[in-house]
């Protein structure tokens, strides 16, 4: 549901829902005021190998850049560890794990940064544990 | 005769089989602060593209970018 968002946001959802079509449906919601966005992402090596991760987008995005990405509180990596996890949330009756995971220096929101942030997801599972 | 290749939603046609990291860059216009990787879809697939690495072409490969500052610990 992408129903009040801003039409570049809007757009820019669709685009990552394109962009994950291969790895399994995207789902869109809201809670609170505040819209997110499930996608699977093929995680080699961890279990399960297609982990839903959650994105929230931030309430002033564009202006504002994402930050920090939730796996599915059943995922775990090859060692049975979760690099960066920094504890457990609860979003859309669900448990989830929140990880360290930050657009950094400048920031440029002209730039489709929150497509930018999903695809950088495949770096983060590729990432060895701490 | 051109390579054709899709960067994001884009075509471009290259003219040859083999072009280096950094040429597929000018030819994307991939910003400075991305690294350039090769994609299944819009997928980040294999690792970053080095600008003076030599890249083997052929119809239909896929490329995208992911900015250098995106990464786990402190902001």
């Amino acid at each position: 549901m992408t129903t009040g968002l801003l039409p570049r946001i809007a757009e820019e959802l669709q685009d990552i829902v394109s962009d994950c079509a291969e790895a399994g449906a995207a789902e869109i919601a809201q809670e609170g005021g505040q819209t997110m966005i499930i996608v699977p992402v093929q995680a080699e090596g961890w279990s399960p190998p297609v982990v839903p991760v959650l994105f929230r987008v931030p309430l002033l995005y564009p202006d504002e850049r994402p930050d920090l990405i939730y796996l599915d509180a059943g995922a775990h990596g090859p060692s049975g560890a979760i690099p960066r996890a920094m504890g457990a949330v609860t979003f859309l009756g669900r448990p989830w794990t929140q990880v360290s995971w930050h657009m950094t220096g400048s920031y440029d929101a002209t730039r489709p940064n929150l497509q930018l942030f999903v695809r950088s997801t495949a770096l983060y599972f590729r990432s060895p544990n701490p | 005769m051109a390579v054709v290749l899709h960067f994001g939603k884009d075509r471009y046609e290259a003219t040859a089989e083999e072009l280096t990291g950094a040429e597929l860059r000018r030819l994307f216009s991939v910003p400075s602060d991305d690294d350039l990787f090769r994609a299944k879809g819009n997928k980040v697939d294999g690792p970053a593209i080095a600008e003076a690495e030599s890249v083997s072409l052929k119809n239909g490969d896929h490329f995208t970018s992911v900015p250098r500052n995106i990464q786990g610990g402190a902001r």
